[in-house]
């Protein structure tokens, strides 16, 4: 019954008929309050929450070895997940904040001295030493004297009522609990209008951004003499933290590329376990070397065709490898294999058992990779199937009819020939010929008037799609700043970005440059 | 270094009451008169509702709207609710509720048809994003609405796979989905820390209420100076903090934690990874005993689980769903939720009957993943309940749908929604209620219900839950009429 691929397409998208094009001011702070001008890139100011990871990490930088603790992700938009107006702490997980608070001031206590930073724990001594570090390190900027007194009179009064170790810990838990550790401020000095952020709040916002951590010596440097306000302070502070920026890099091709799915795709399709692990770890060695280490640009990352990994990764992609369980540099077939797209990774988080596959991965180029949106309809499946085909239709024959059908083709016409495109990889990722069922695979794909033999050329043509490089250019924006600026076709500091990006041939160095030197980066509407 | 500070000044040590089950079912010998938890259970695919009411004796529909379950039978060939029949006593069915508010379109922005992502509605009761984003657009679930409320220190948002905000149960108060937690270890990590322990009526305790305050006091103040240099939702956000801060100084961590046996090193070791079809089950148990344990230490008042979604294909492999031949007619792309959850409405003569097979066997596993829940919370004795029952008969169970069934699935009409446990203090239990003309198209609306939950947890001064241009439509307000006793 091959009707099963086009039930599949028509369910998961409920309807195909709708508006295409370009997204619009969807949420976010970019299109400002009413009354402003819609193409000023300006946020408003804002308390940005760290992330559970930056949590952990700056509990780790303050006190070395703590406990882990468990915190909530904050919604996702665009499948980016760190986003400064949806991060929040409310009632439904405010406790999750006061356990971890406690946790780590509790192992702070019994840790004594050491994690204090003292000579004598439970002296009073102790305590000022403690405070003469902490609060500032916390807050990642200098604390007054008066913030320090109205700790140690907390000290004073809990250990009075209680015991030392107690009054210690809570002096922890309530630094830990403080909107000045919990969030990154972007607000700048007192008054309304547009205003510049602080210098320190300008340096949380380059180091967390870059590299998901607290600013470094450099960084605090810079903000301690003002020097951060200058665009070419900062550029000079993005290139030198572009070495520690593969975390970054992973993360946001992740979740523009909507990769979370991996596992449970990988799940559906059979996908060993172990090979899904390696695989994880070969795009992580993936977009390190082609993004960061190599400095390359869109095309090298949508057509290099090596990658790193063990042998197991070498296998699954038909390559050779010297053997062992090392990770090294591994030759693919180029007619096979070119960039990002077409790694195990991409290919199995929109994959499927089965041979809806075609619908899967070109919706998620054209939505996800392009910025386009689909509008559902409430239209009859069974009727739109019946209309189309019978049933013994090949993939091909129902990607034709598909996009030759008036209700659908308005998004699949556009979309099935890039899956197609993809059907010479099943839904594990593996290289196939033929289907299960033995009929042979038909990928030629014909996109706006070109031929298209491979998935690999595909994904090259995309390298040099402005669509495809508007919708990174924004998407990374949005991931940068956690909060979407809108289309660079209306909103100035993307547009700005985005020629940058051109400019460069596509170098994700200069793109990240391009944003942080635009003075939206650091300035706030209040 | 021993400290209790996690439990707040407010703890009030009750009797022991033991923790061994008093068995399903409930062979109480008293009315339950704990505090009512709150519960919502969500399974996906829809249902067929004729193969998912109960029947009379000679296999034909209920003959009353209003009608009592011991008359009834859930015991027939293809039945979907098959392994419910041990717990008629507890289970009220509603037959014939639909989300009319979907339909409602009162202004942009909103889709005027469920499925997918409109899942939300069923906790929200508000009109579903036309994005796909999921966010409710400041309407929060029911959930964390009564958690809220309730006041004790966690809430539980739990999932058996399905992670992720795509589908998801629990929306924050600005309506943005709250991402499950899929690994019964994580979730009991989240509901006990660590250091942990149950309270012993023998030590002393020191109460700590006022050094938690003040810590909690300290950052208020920031807090406060932060939000008046901010505006519109940078202001709302930081104001949400503040009232959460706010609310543990005042309630000192909910409600009084009872004897409860568990401590932080309980974990479950259960990771949660399922892999197979046959780990949904134990999973599904895992998650829902650590809610039970957590209701019981007072730890938690609200939860939600969401056992699978359309995806992965577990369902597929079910024994019963491949011995009913559903397979043969698609070959190795044979998926439940495609298959026989989108196909069958289509299909006629020899392949409906097979494809009828499939799909009810598969839902009737999904019953069992409730059934099993349902023995987890009364496996545990409420310690806050003064009569020994069990949690179960303290906990109000909301067992839905990914959506409703209308001779067509993704429908926003006759979504299959069970109520269960609660004592029958509040809703009536034992039930099945039909509550429109199937047939007809005299919608009802679930708002109703969520109404009744709330009062079913003691908060009756709700008289609305859902969406806020829907707030002043009379039809909208108030409780479930049938459903309350």
């Amino acid at each position: 019954m091959r009707r099963t691929s086009l039930v599949l397409a028509l369910s998961f998208f409920v309807g195909c008929v709708g508006s295409i094009g370009d997204v619009g001011n969807q949420g976010g702070s970019g299109s400002g309050p009413d009354g402003t001008d819609p193409t000023d890139p300006r946020l408003d100011a804002r308390a940005w929450r760290l992330t559970p990871a930056q949590y952990n990490t700056e509990v780790q930088r303050l006190f070395p070895g703590a406990p882990p603790v468990s915190l909530p992700a904050g919604a996702s938009e665009f499948g980016i997940t760190n986003n400064a107006a949806t991060a929040r702490i409310d009632l439904g997980n405010v406790v999750q904040y006061t356990e971890a608070a406690r946790i780590v001031g509790n192992w702070v206590a019994d840790q004594g001295a050491d994690a204090a930073r003292c000579d004598s724990f439970g002296t009073g001594a102790c305590v000022d030493q403690f405070l003469a570090w902490f609060p500032a390190a916390a807050y990642r900027r200098p604390v007054g004297a008066d913030e320090v007194a109205v700790l140690r009179d907390m000290y004073d009064d809990l250990e009075a009522a209680y015991d030392g170790t107690w009054a210690f810990s809570a002096v922890v838990r309530a630094v830990l609990l403080s909107p000045e550790f919990l969030y990154r401020h972007e607000v700048g000095p007192e008054g309304e209008g547009v205003v510049t952020i602080d210098p320190d709040e300008i340096a949380s916002l380059l180091a967390f951004s870059l590299t998901d951590a607290a600013p470094d010596e450099a960084l605090r440097e810079d903000a301690a003499s003002g020097r951060l306000a200058d665009p070419d302070v900062r550029e000079g502070h993005a290139r030198r933290l572009m070495d520690a920026s593969a975390p970054i890099w992973r993360r946001f091709f992740w979740e523009w590329l909507k990769m979370a799915t991996f596992r449970s795709q990988a799940n559906e399709t059979g996908l060993e376990e172990a090979i899904a692990d390696d695989l994880v770890d070969e795009y992580d060695r993936f977009i390190e070397e082609v993004v960061v280490e190599e400095r390359g640009t869109l095309r090298d990352l949508m057509t290099t065709s090596h990658t790193w990994g063990t042998a197991a990764v070498a296998d699954y992609y038909g390559a050779e490898h010297s053997g062992d369980d090392a990770v090294e540099r591994i030759e693919l077939d180029p007619e096979q294999r070119g960039g990002l797209l077409t790694l195990g990774t991409w290919l199995v988080a929109h994959g499927k058992d089965g041979r809806a596959n075609v619908v899967r991965r070109g919706m998620s180029v054209y939505i996800d990779a392009m910025c386009n949106v689909i509008k559902p309809l409430d239209i009859d499946l069974e009727d739109a199937l019946d209309d189309l085909v019978g049933a013994d239709a090949t993939v091909k024959e129902i990607v034709e009819a598909r996009s030759a059908a008036p209700s659908c083709g308005g998004c699949h016409r556009t979309s099935d020939p890039v899956g197609l495109a993809f059907e010479t990889y099943a839904g594990d990722g593996r290289w196939q010929d033929t289907y299960p069922d033995g009929q042979p695979v038909d990928s030629e794909a014909v996109i706006e008037g070109v031929t298209y033999q491979s998935a690999a050329a595909v994904s090259a043509a995309h390298a040099e799609d402005p669509s495809f490089r508007r919708c990174l250019v924004r998407r990374f924006g949005h991931f940068v700043m956690g909060a979407d600026f809108g289309n660079p076709r209306r909103v100035r500091a993307p547009r700005e970005a985005l020629a940058a990006f051109d400019e460069s041939g596509g170098s994700f160095e200069e793109l990240l440059v391009a944003v942080v030197r635009d003075p939206a980066f650091i300035e706030r509407k209040k | 270094m021993r400290r209790r500070n996690f439990m707040g000044g407010s703890a009030a040590l009750l009797a022991l009451v033991g923790t061994s089950g008093l068995g399903r079912r409930s062979a109480r010998a008293a009315s339950p008169a704990g505090p009512v938890r709150f519960l919502a259970v969500r399974t996906p695919h829809g249902v067929d509702r004729d193969y998912w009411i109960p029947r009379q004796g000679n296999g034909a529909e209920p003959g009353a709207a209003d009608e009592a379950l011991s008359g009834l039978s859930f015991e027939y060939e293809n039945s979907i609710l098959d392994p419910l029949m041990p717990w008629r006593e507890q289970i009220t069915i509603l037959d014939g509720l639909d989300t009319k508010c979907t339909k409602e379109g009162t202004r942009s922005g909103v889709r005027t048809a469920h499925g997918h992502n409109e899942q939300g509605v069923m906790l929200t009761g508000a009109q579903p994003p036309s994005d796909r984003n999921g966010n409710y657009d400041g309407h929060p679930s029911l959930d964390f609405h009564l958690h809220a409320l309730l006041g004790a220190p966690v809430l539980l948002t739990a999932s058996v796979e399905g992670t992720g905000t795509w589908k998801c149960m629990s929306y924050d108060g600005g309506g943005a989905p709250r991402s499950p937690e899929s690994s019964p270890d994580a979730l009991f990590r989240q509901a006990f820390p660590e250091d942990f322990e149950p309270p012993n009526q023998n030590e002393p305790t020191i109460d700590y209420t006022e050094g938690e305050n003040r810590i909690l006091s300290y950052g208020e103040g920031q807090l406060l100076a932060l939000e008046a240099r901010l505006r519109d939702v940078e202001r709302a956000k930081i104001e949400a903090h503040r009232e959460a801060i706010a609310s543990r100084k005042t309630t000192g961590g909910g409600p009084p934690v009872g004897y409860c046996t568990t401590s932080g090193s309980d974990l479950p070791g259960v990771g949660g990874n399922v892999g197979d079809y046959t780990n949904v089950r134990p999973v599904a148990r895992a998650q829902a005993a650590v809610i039970a344990q957590a209701f019981a230490c007072g730890r938690s008042m609200c939860a939600t689980l969401q056992i699978l979604n359309d995806f992965p294909n577990y369902y597929t492999d079910v024994p019963e769903v491949q011995a009913s031949g559903a397979q043969a007619l698609y070959g190795n792309g044979f998926r439940f939720h495609e298959n026989l959850v989108h196909d069958y409405w289509n299909a006629s003569g020899a392949n409906l009957v097979t494809l009828r097979e499939g799909y009810t066997a598969g839902q009737r596993w999904a019953s069992g993943h409730f059934a099993a829940v349902l023995d987890e919370l009364s496996k545990v004795t409420d310690p806050l309940d003064p009569n020994g029952c069990s949690i179960l008969d303290n906990t109000v169970v909301y067992w839905h749908n990914e959506f409703g069934h209308d001779g067509h699935d993704n429908q926003h009409t006759r979504h299959p929604v069970v109520i269960a446990g609660g004592g029958g203090r509040t809703l009536r239990l034992g039930r099945y209620l039909r509550l429109r003309d199937i047939g007809g198209n005299n919608l009802t609306n679930h708002n109703q219900l969520l109404v009744s939950l709330a009062h079913a947890v003691g908060r009756t001064e709700i008289d609305f839950f859902g969406d806020r241009d829907l707030e002043n439509v009379a039809e909208y307000r108030g409780p479930l009429a049938p459903l309350m006793v």
